[in-house]
């Protein structure tokens, strides 16, 4: 789901991806987990690698992906209200 | 900065083939442009562990890993019928010989090799990578290199009409091997859905494959063969040899466990150490055995009714079926059912004539001993025993 957030933004090759990562949610993702994501993302069709010259591909949301994180971020996020709420924190 | 290079070379190396063309060169620029401190490189490793284990899976479920193009390997109707009574046949043979132990253990032996192997060397599917044909198995893949191999034509019901079996299998979990037919010659089959077969060929052989995406395959070996996708020698040799290792890998290891269980039985079936030791002293008698041996207590035994049991008249005395020990043609040792149903323990070379060591209680069980002399052996605990 890091993965998907981060190509949200727009398309990014595999060291920008981790980067980014570790920028918005202080996760640091090793690149052998990133590369194991990456391949079972492209595989699902969530991500697909778009063709550029060089070594490093970037890689871009699909809609069904954009869709899979709506879906699972709403859920964090209702998830994240009930139990704020339950603290009386909001 | 050589040292990295080679550190990274080794880390992207322990992924698999098809994974490294894939993704090889982004992980590479990743890896140098990382720190490469122990937890990256633990990282990577897991990584291509995982890939490997997945790739491992993939091969045995579907036949299938990452490549240029893998096609899957359906078994039709047929096949599945033939597939399918042959595995019942093979686990209810050794399932019917259960009484007999051994033979059992050497037919049930016999049946998971005849499984193991006929399933080891069927075709679990098709890939074209690396500028070559594969047809993948889970004991060793089958390497064609693509600039020999040429589309022929679909096969037709003339091509497997009047086929002999030279070296193969004919539906066991498909049809492969060599085979002889009227129309094809003498040719090499990895088809496991006859209706989707298709005629290659190989320069000097004929090939018959059955892909599922009959049109898909047609299509890649047609641009294999106009050159479309060039394959890289360097690549297609690493391919190619880590294959020829990994199969051959478990070619040995199949082997060793196959011949490890053909040593174990016929171990199993020759073992003939004679008639059991005995100690006999005032308070028990020790029965030295490898399988079952044990020590029956004098206030164990009925020792006044201690007596010869001769088999072949007393024909209700004689073991039928071992329900827990050894037993071979020449030693029989362990707790065995008799055939009036009674249960014993018994440590016999296959003598008639053995020592009836009646319970002295409901709960204990007759003992059935051989002895180089019954009648003597009898006599020796009633009189030592009988005293007390």
């Amino acid at each position: 789901m890091l993965i998907l957030a981060s190509l949200a933004a727009g398309p990014k090759h595999g060291y920008a991806i981790m980067s980014d990562i570790e920028a918005f949610s202080g996760v640091a993702v090793g690149p052998g987990t990133l590369y194991t994501a990456i391949t079972r993302l492209v595989e699902k069709k969530l991500i697909v690698p778009k063709e550029t010259p060089g070594r490093q591909r970037p890689y871009e949301i699909t809609r069904s992906g954009a869709s899979l994180l709506t879906t699972q971020l709403q859920e964090m996020q209702h998830v994240a209200t009930a139990g704020l709420e339950r603290l009386r924190l909001i | 900065m050589k040292l990295r290079e080679s550190v990274i070379g080794l880390l992207l190396r322990a992924y698999p083939a098809a994974w490294r063309r894939e993704f090889g060169a982004e992980l590479e620029e990743v890896l140098l442009h990382s720190q490469l401190g122990a937890p990256a490189i633990v990282n990577v490793i897991a990584g291509a562990f995982g890939e490997r284990v997945l790739n491992l899976i993939r091969r045995i479920t579907i036949g299938g890993e990452m490549a240029d193009q893998t096609f899957g390997a359906h078994h039709d109707r047929m096949t599945q019928i033939i597939s399918g009574s042959a595995v019942v046949l093979l686990v209810a043979i050794p399932l019917m010989a259960i009484r007999s132990g051994t033979v059992a253990i050497v037919l049930a032996l016999f049946s998971a090799a005849a499984i193991a192997l006929a399933y080891g060397y069927s075709p679990r599917g098709f890939e074209i990578s690396d500028g070559a044909f594969r047809v993948k198995r889970l004991m060793g893949d089958v390497v064609f290199p693509l600039t020999s191999l040429r589309f022929v034509r679909d096969a037709n019901p003339a091509d497997f009409r009047g086929s002999v079996r030279l070296w193969a299998s004919g539906g066991l979990f498909g049809y492969y091997g060599l085979f002889w037919s009227k129309a094809l010659g003498k040719s090499k089959w990895y088809v496991t859905d006859r209706s989707k077969a298709i005629v290659l060929t190989n320069g000097s052989q004929t090939v018959l494959v059955s892909p599922e995406d009959h049109d898909g395959f047609v299509a890649a070996i047609e641009r294999a063969d106009a050159g479309i996708s060039a394959p890289s020698a360097e690549s297609a040799d690493t391919g190619r040899r880590f294959i020829n290792i990994a199969g051959f890998a478990i070619r040995i290891v199949g082997f060793a466990i196959g011949g490890l269980g053909l040593a174990i039985g016929a171990a199993a079936l020759l073992y003939a150490p004679g008639r059991p030791p005995v100690d006999l002293t005032g308070d028990a008698l020790v029965i030295h055995s490898r399988f079952c041996g044990m020590t029956v207590p004098a206030s164990s035994v009925d020792a006044a009714h201690v007596r010869v049991v001769d088999l072949q008249t007393e024909s209700g005395w004689r073991p039928t079926m071992k329900t827990y020990g050894f037993d071979n043609p020449h030693y029989r040792a362990g707790n065995f059912r008799t055939a009036n149903g009674q249960a014993i323990k018994l440590f016999t070379t296959g003598s008639e004539r053995l020592v009836l060591l009646p319970p002295s209680s409901q709960d204990g069980l007759p003992v059935l001993l051989d002895v180089d002399d019954p009648d003597q052996f009898a006599a020796r605990i009633r009189q030592e025993w009988s005293i007390q």
